[in-house]
C-alpha cells in the first residue's frame, strides 16, 4: 500500500517536472465576449483574469491559458475544442 | 429585433416562424454533419482541430479526443432542436442551466457557416453569420446580468 503511494508520488513529481501549456489561438470567427466567458466557465478563473488572458490571445495572437500535467491539460484542450476554440499543447518552455 | 430576456430560471425570446425554421434547419445541417462527416470534412476539422503540432502527438490525440468531442456538440445541436420545437406561440424557453449549450451551438453554427465560406461569408450567409453572432452575443449578456425579477433575493432590487 504504502509502496503503492511512494509510487504514484515519485510519478507526480516526475511529470510535475515537465509541464504542459494550453495555448489558445487567435480566430476571427469566435466573439471576445464569449472567449472570455469560456476562460472564467471552464477554467474559473475571475472576469478580470479571464478577459486579460482574451485580450491577449487576440492581441498577441495566442495566449497560454493553464499548463501543469499533460493529462490534465489534454482535458483542458479537449474542453476548449468543445466551446469551439482553436488550442493546442505544447511543452513549457523552461 | 428584440433578444431574449432573462426570467425566472431561464432566458426567453419569441422567435417569428422563418427565424425559428432557418435556426432549426442549421442546426439539423450541423447535427447530420456531425453524424456522417469525415475527419477530412473543413467544417469538422474546424470542429474538432488537432491539438498538438506533431502530426502523431495530433492523431493519438484525436483517436480519443475527437469522438467526445463531437459527442459535446450534438449535445448542443440537441438542446436547441429540442428547445426551439418545445415553443409556446413561438416564445423559446432556454433554462439557464441549458444556456451554455446554446452558446456552443450558435458559436458551431458560425464556425461552420465562416470554415464553409473560406473565411470571409458574403450576402445573405454573411448576415446570417451576423445573425447568430448577435444572438450569442445577447444570450451571453443577459445570462451575465445576474438575477432580476423573479430570481432575485426578496427585499432587494
Amino acid at each position: 500500500m504504502s509502496d503503492v503511494l511512494e509510487e504514484q508520488r515519485t510519478d507526480e513529481e516526475l511529470r510535475l517536472g515537465a509541464p504542459w501549456d494550453v495555448v489558445v489561438w487567435d480566430d476571427p470567427v469566435n466573439l471576445m465576449t464569449y472567449v472570455s466567458w469560456v476562460f472564467a466557465t471552464h477554467f474559473g478563473y475571475a472576469k478580470p483574469k479571464a478577459e486579460r488572458l482574451m485580450m491577449r490571445v487576440h492581441t498577441e495572437g495566442s495566449a497560454v491559458v493553464a499548463s501543469g500535467v499533460r493529462e490534465a491539460m489534454e482535458h483542458h484542450v479537449e474542453a476548449m475544442h468543445a466551446y469551439g476554440l482553436l488550442a493546442t499543447l505544447r511543452q513549457t518552455d523552461r | 429585433m428584440s433578444g431574449f430576456v432573462r426570467v425566472a430560471g431561464a432566458l426567453e425570446r419569441r422567435f417569428p416562424p422563418a427565424e425559428a425554421s432557418v435556426l432549426a434547419t442549421l442546426v439539423e445541417d450541423l447535427r447530420t454533419l456531425i453524424d456522417v462527416g469525415g475527419p477530412e470534412d473543413a467544417v469538422l476539422a474546424r470542429l474538432a482541430p488537432a491539438a498538438y503540432e506533431e502530426a502523431g502527438d495530433a492523431a493519438e490525440f484525436a483517436d480519443y479526443s475527437r469522438p467526445r468531442v463531437l459527442d459535446a456538440k450534438a449535445e448542443g445541436a440537441e438542446a436547441v432542436l429540442a428547445d426551439l420545437a418545445a415553443a409556446r406561440g413561438g416564445v423559446v424557453r432556454v433554462p439557464l442551466d441549458r444556456v451554455p449549450l446554446w452558446l456552443r451551438a450558435l458559436t458551431d453554427l458560425r464556425l461552420a457557416l465562416f470554415e464553409r465560406s473560406g473565411g470571409r461569408p458574403t450576402g445573405a450567409t454573411e448576415d446570417l453569420a451576423d445573425w447568430l453572432g448577435w444572438l450569442l452575443g445577447q444570450m451571453l449578456e443577459e445570462l451575465e446580468s445576474g438575477p432580476t425579477g423573479a430570481d432575485a433575493p426578496r427585499g432587494r432590487r
